[in-house]
């Protein structure tokens, strides 16, 4: 080894200050296990498990088996899973199997999608409960639905 | 970009070209499984598992518990478990406790080592890597 050349960093920084919060997976990899990232994500090669990150692109000629959970991802090889993600881009190379769950959705002619788009409501509220809390009278009532009318008092007899 | 320690991955003779770009887990990924691929890992993030590549650089945030398999490893970070490489550099700000199988071993003065560092012959390290 040589001594004037220090294997580390001398001035005790990464070396990658520009990116540093950028992982890839590049092509020729496989990752058979869970990514977890509180920075961005781009996959080159193969994951075989679960990511979750802020921010995912998955390139062409890249491969994605596994449920998916970032705030913007972008498609544009395989993937096989959901995805759930406030941002979601497929673009015309990107083959998406499974159900996305998305707040926007942008989709590139010659995208293929098999699997159900569904929106997700603001703050991850399903429209379900959100109908039962205006009927149980939290909140406005509907126009349209029937006002129950008071019921008159009946005179006791005697 | 410029890789940290890449120039040490050049140590390693006869290693084939790698199959693509380096793959690179930044500060902040944690990748709990398998990693294989004939590439140079650049490692800042934490790997639990297994990795096996062309060369393996730990970078000075990177944390590893796993088996790691490669022609070169250069250690900067944290390093649990055990190592097998044709040639291994540990630098000063490295913390290891592992098992280290080599051919090369380099280390700078200040590195903490704690475990085995058992010296194989070269042509038992090829045999090695035949069965990775």
């Amino acid at each position: 080894m040589s001594e004037n050349q220090p294997i580390g960093n001398p001035t005790g920084q990464s070396a990658v200050p520009e990116r540093a919060e950028e992982s890839v997976i590049s092509p020729g990899l496989k990752v058979v296990g869970n990514l977890e990232s509180e920075g961005d994500v781009v996959i080159a090669g193969t994951v075989e498990g679960d990511i979750t990150s802020r921010g995912l692109t998955i390139s062409q000629g890249a491969t994605v088996t596994g449920s998916i959970h970032s705030d913007v991802v972008t498609i544009l090889g395989a993937v096989q899973g959901e995805v759930h993600a406030r941002s979601v881009g497929i673009a015309k190379t990107g083959v998406m199997t499974g159900d996305v769950i998305y707040a926007s959705l942008a989709i590139e002619d010659g995208a293929v999608i098999e699997g159900n788009c569904r929106r997700a409501r603001e703050g991850g509220e399903p429209k379900v409960s959100k109908l039962k809390a205006v009927e149980g009278g939290a909140g406005k009532a509907p126009a349209a639905a029937p006002r129950p009318e008071p019921k008159e008092s009946k005179p006791e007899a005697g | 970009m410029k890789l940290p320690l890449a120039g040490r991955a050049k140590n390693g003779s006869g290693m084939p070209p790698p199959d693509g770009a380096p793959a690179v887990i930044a500060k902040g990924l944690t990748i709990d499984g398998t990693l294989t691929g004939n590439v140079d890992f650049v490692i800042e993030g934490c790997v639990r598992g297994e990795v096996r590549g062309r060369s393996v650089s730990i970078g000075l945030t990177g944390e590893i518990d796993a088996s790691v398999k490669a022609y070169v490893i250069d250690i900067a970070g944290t390093v649990k478990g055990r190592l097998e490489a044709m040639t291994v550099n540990i630098a000063k700000c490295a913390h290891i406790d592992a098992t280290i199988f080599h051919h090369h071993l380099n280390v700078e003065k200040g590195a903490a080592i704690k475990g085995l560092r058992p010296w194989r012959p070269a042509a038992d390290m090829e045999q090695r890597r035949k069965l990775w």
